[in-house]
């Protein structure tokens, strides 16, 4: 019985592996994901081109312009002369934001009048301007306070600090946070994507119906047939931390077999969910469509990406139905906190629900498809 | 002479007709993400969950609370008076941060000492940590302002500042409430293509390889370029039709603006539709195979335009390696002119230079495309 | 009227050599075999004369025309069917007709004149729309053939073009192919099933790339096995076993 398992493994393994440039998409891929992900899939401020009017050409206004020159965010690079020319540089996509200091800033400032400055925003990338915006604001504030405490001296300052101590990932680095997103995605790749693909291949090839009137048994042919994909998901796993490490400095405080265990839990529920796309597609076209069709929603509402906190109230409670969610709560929780199950029970028990039902349903499926 | 060409554009359309689900894909892949990105789906960062832990117990401290509580920004979950085991709610991730207010907190004000507030921050999360810690800051500043000025009057003297010393007056152009939904809009166009132009034709060219029938008609009398029109026609259509159900859902759904020319947008549309065809045709003639096309298309066309484009992450804070790989990216220019045609009505005399690039890139691919399909057919 | 001549003709995959230094001639109107067991270079043959893939060295000719020179107005006058099913699935009968007419530019009048015949052959009127997927295999391999030969080749290659069908329609399909010779078609067929070479004009046996026997079956017959009346397998066979002798 076993060995009909393992003929049908080593028959999938082939077939993978004939074409060596599979190689490349299966373990050079997930490292080249990562190292995007880890690069460019950063909110960071850096290098955004500022432009600056300066109408009052004083030691407040230089000052004040010190700021941005004191740091990586901005690249200073255009003497404005009008508003004009911010009008124009701000259309070509030359400057993403101006700065515009009034001309009577320093006597305002002096004189205990108020005054104010002018931020002009290029909204059409909205999301990077919000983030640009918040970060002027924050530079500017802390300006703002060193005005106040040089005028009103040391004592009469009494101004509240924030000390913030930051834990898991203390640089605040984006590539850490986003390696537990490039296991998913990964993951569902290979496991998902792969064995809706190769399956629905041995049907339009015509081999499925040959493997039919075999003796296999269903279940055995659906092991088979999805074991090679479960290794090479946990081998890329296992790829995707090493690389990790070595090019971002992931920490990995928790236990990487209790990692592959949670993983292995919800592989049980991708496989199915492959399964289950097998069974309503007659093409790999067809195979890849409806795959697609569940991965973005999934990879998108799983708050792998962008929190689950800030989404509408009625969208928070459909991604409790998203096995996404939980795994890449773990993953998350795992490598980075070094949690373990005494903490990460509830995420355990929703993936384990998850793979009792899908693979119910899609080998009953598949069952009833062969028949 | 009857053209060689129409059957196979029939068939095509023939095939892409049968399968309803690649036109699902093709026509209700936009609308679900257009509607994902539209509601669901916002990099604003809302209701942060977040511990209070006073161990102060003073009006002023209360103030602070207060003022916490009423933030739309965030999401107090607990609030406590030990900070006895507070770590735990971090470890469960059920906070994203916790502020600790000092035991010292309100007497060191007083004194007009320098105090601080404690705040650990669960970093996991690098991005939305980094926002959040922007608004508390900026919510401790006002605070600590206010603070400041009412010692100021309290005391009577007369000081040569305006409190605070200046403002800020952000002026946001083109979209000036920084809808996401406004930049989303453009940037889907330009992923959605890709995956149409270049997922579809990879996988019906490597389908005809791996069934044979490229076999048949490289024995029939139909040239490489009669072909390759023949394949990638319907989909360029399929990638226009696509393009206007964006622009038409983001208009009457989510009010996105459309302030430039209808013509120079189908223009650069078309160029950047024959350069993600000629990469999925490309694509297909070297990989046969539809899984192995699959995964290559995902690789080099729909993670760079997603990634790389500037769709979602601006490219000039990315590392010089990355930027100059950008540069290689056709999505990033088309992406580009895309938010200037929508957002800014901009047209040809400011967008010459991505035009240019564009159509650089599509030479380069047709060229080797036609080089390479000429050669899989000896 | 020679219609086919190859000359040393040589195809190699890297250090495999898949037809090595084959030579032969196909008469106007023949029906041609090409005999061997899988592997032995059918298929590469079939290919190169059909223009898909170029020798690496040696020269042909089909229809007078240089397979080097003018691979494209070979591709006029030949039909080929290749040894995978190569209709598309997912079209109906009659669309894959009007797609291979189209693609051979058929004039109108003489497409619908086709149409008919091709439907008439295979046993298809009436199953005009039926779903290529959903016909079963001995009428698959008949609308396959009828595509080939709407355009009226003067040459038409068959690979292996019953593997896969049951005897009854095997040997419909064959008669069919009679049908065609005797209206002056060239036909070039691979096949292992010995019986049905038999019916071949003249076959050509070919082993490990190599052509080790060609003529008529019976001259075969007599040649190896002394009795005109013996089957080809036993023909085979014994040329295989002569081959082997050689090499030693």
């Amino acid at each position: 019985m076993l060995s009909v398992i393992r003929h049908i493994i080593r028959k999938e393994f082939i077939q993978t592996f004939r074409d060596k440039r599979m190689l490349l998409p299966l373990f050079v891929a997930p490292v080249l994901q990562l190292i995007l992900f880890g690069f460019a899939a950063t909110t960071d401020v850096k290098n955004i081109s500022i432009g600056v009017l300066d109408y009052d050409k004083s030691r407040e206004s230089r000052a004040l312009i010190g700021n941005f020159l004191n740091t990586e965010a901005f690249r200073l690079d255009h003497n404005i002369g009008s508003i004009e020319q911010i009008d124009d540089q701000i259309q070509r996509g030359d400057i993403k934001v101006a700065v515009v200091i009034p001309s009577n800033f320093e006597k305002n400032l002096h004189g205990g009048q108020n005054t104010s400055i002018q931020i002009i925003l290029d909204g059409s990338d909205a999301n990077s301007a919000t983030i640009v915006l918040s970060y002027i604001a924050r530079l500017l504030n802390s300006h703002s306070e060193k005005i106040m405490t040089e005028v009103l001296g040391r004592n009469m300052s009494g101004l509240i600090k924030s000390q913030e101590r930051i834990w898991y990932n203390p640089d605040l680095k984006s590539s850490i946070y986003m390696v537990p997103g490039v296991i998913c995605l990964i993951l569902l790749i290979t496991t998902l994507l792969l064995t809706a693909m190769a399956i629905t291949k041995e049907r339009e090839m015509g081999t499925l119906e040959t493997l039919v009137v075999s003796p296999i048994k269903p279940w055995e042919l659906i092991i088979g047939k999805t074991a090679p994909f479960v290794l090479i998901g946990l081998v890329d796993i296992v790829l995707i931390l090493l690389a990790g490490k070595i090019i971002f400095g992931l920490p990995i405080r928790g236990s990487i077999l209790f990692l592959l265990g949670v993983s292995l839990l919800f592989i049980v529920t991708t496989l199915s969910i492959g399964l289950f796309v097998s069974t309503i597609s007659r093409t790999q076209q067809q195979a890849m469509t409806s795959v697609l069709f569940f991965l973005m929603p999934a990879m998108l509402l799983s708050g792998i990406f962008t929190p689950l906190e800030s989404m509408p109230r009625v969208i928070q409670h459909l991604t409790l139905l998203n096995p996404l969610r939980y795994y890449g709560k773990a993953v998350r929780g795992i490598l980075l906190k070094g949690n373990g199950p005494e903490i990460l029970w509830p995420e355990i028990l929703a993936l384990f629900l998850f793979g009792l039902v899908t693979l119910g349903v899609s080998s009953l499926r598949f069952r009833k498809h062969l028949e | 002479m009857k053209s060689r060409i129409v059957p196979l554009l029939k068939k095509e359309a023939l095939h892409i007709l049968r399968d309803p689900r690649s036109l699902y894909l093709a026509l209700g892949l936009p609308m679900m993400l257009l509607i994902l990105f539209g509601f669901a789906i916002t990099f604003d960062v809302k209701n942060i969950p977040v511990g209070v832990v006073d161990l102060d117990g003073t009006v002023l401290s209360r103030d602070l609370f207060s003022r916490l509580h009423a933030s739309q920004y965030f999401d107090i979950k607990f609030f406590k008076t030990s900070s006895a085991d507070v770590e735990s709610y971090l470890d469960r991730g059920e906070v994203r941060f916790i502020i600790i207010i000092p035991s010292e907190f309100s007497r060191d004000i007083s004194a007009g000492k320098e105090t601080g507030l404690q705040l650990l921050v669960d970093g996991s999360d690098s991005n939305s940590a980094q926002v959040a810690l922007g608004y508390m800051a900026g919510l401790v500043q006002t605070f600590s302002a206010k603070i400041l000025l009412e010692k100021v009057q309290r005391s009577g003297i007369s000081i040569p500042l305006h409190l605070p010393p200046f403002q800020i007056e952000p002026r946001v152009w083109y979209n000036p409430e920084l809808r996401s939904t406004n930049f989303i809009v453009p940037g889907l166009i330009a992923v959605l293509m890709m995956v149409i132009a270049a997922m579809m034709t990879s996988l019906t060219v490597s389908r005809e390889w791996e069934m044979g029938t490229m076999e048949q008609l490289i024995a029939s009398p139909v040239k490489p370029y009669e072909m390759i029109i023949g394949k990638l026609f319907p989909y360029y259509v399929l990638g226009l039709i696509q393009t206007l159900l964006v622009i038409l859902i983001g208009q009457v759904l989510f009010g996105v603006p459309f302030r430039g020319n209808l013509f120079f947008l189908f223009l650069v549309s078309s160029l950047f539709l024959i350069c993600g065809l000629g990469i999925g045709l490309f694509i297909s003639t070297v990989s046969k195979s539809q899984q192995l096309s699959f995964m290559m298309s995902l690789i080099l066309t729909l993670l760079p335009a997603f990634l790389l484009s500037g769709f979602l992450f601006p490219v000039a804070s990315m590392p010089r390696l990355i930027r100059i790989v950008a540069n290689l990216v056709p999505a990033k220019y088309f992406l580009t002119v895309l938010r200037g045609i929508f957002l800014k009505g901009t047209g040809l005399a400011v967008h010459w230079q991505e035009v240019g690039a564009l159509f650089v890139f599509a030479v380069i691919i047709v060229f080797a495309c036609t080089k390479k399909f000429k050669l899989s057919l000896e | 009227m020679i219609c086919i001549e190859v000359n040393q003709l040589t195809k190699q995959f890297g250090r495999f050599t898949a037809v090595n230094n084959v030579s032969f001639k196909v008469e106007k109107g023949e029906i041609f075999g090409f005999l061997g067991p899988n592997g032995a270079g059918k298929s590469t043959t079939i290919r190169m004369l059909c223009g898909i893939i170029r020798p690496t060295s040696g020269s042909a000719s089909v229809g007078g025309y240089g397979i080097d020179s003018f691979p494209e107005d070979i591709k006029r006058i030949i039909g080929y069917m290749s040894q995978k099913f190569t209709l598309y699935q997912d079209l109906t009968v009659e669309e894959n007709i009007d797609f291979y007419s189209g693609i051979h530019r058929l004039p109108s009048k003489l497409k619908t004149e086709r149409k008919r015949w091709v439907l008439k052959m295979a046993g298809l009127m009436g199953r005009e729309t039926t779903l290529t997927r959903n016909l079963s295999g001995g009428w698959k391999q008949r609308l396959s053939l009828g595509c080939a030969i709407l355009h009226q080749p003067d040459i038409l290659f068959l690979d292996e073009p019953t593997a896969s069908v049951d005897p009854a329609s095997r040997r419909d399909f064959w008669d069919l192919i009679y049908d065609l010779s005797d209206l002056g078609t060239t036909v070039f067929v691979t096949s292992h099933y010995m019986d049905e070479v038999e019916r071949c004009h003249r076959i050509a046996i070919i082993y490990n790339g190599k052509i080790i026997a060609s003529g008529s079956p019976k001259k075969l017959k007599v040649q190896y096995t002394g009795n005109s009346e013996s089957s080809l397998e036993d023909v085979f066979i014994s040329a295989i076993k002569r081959e082997k002798e050689n090499e030693k």
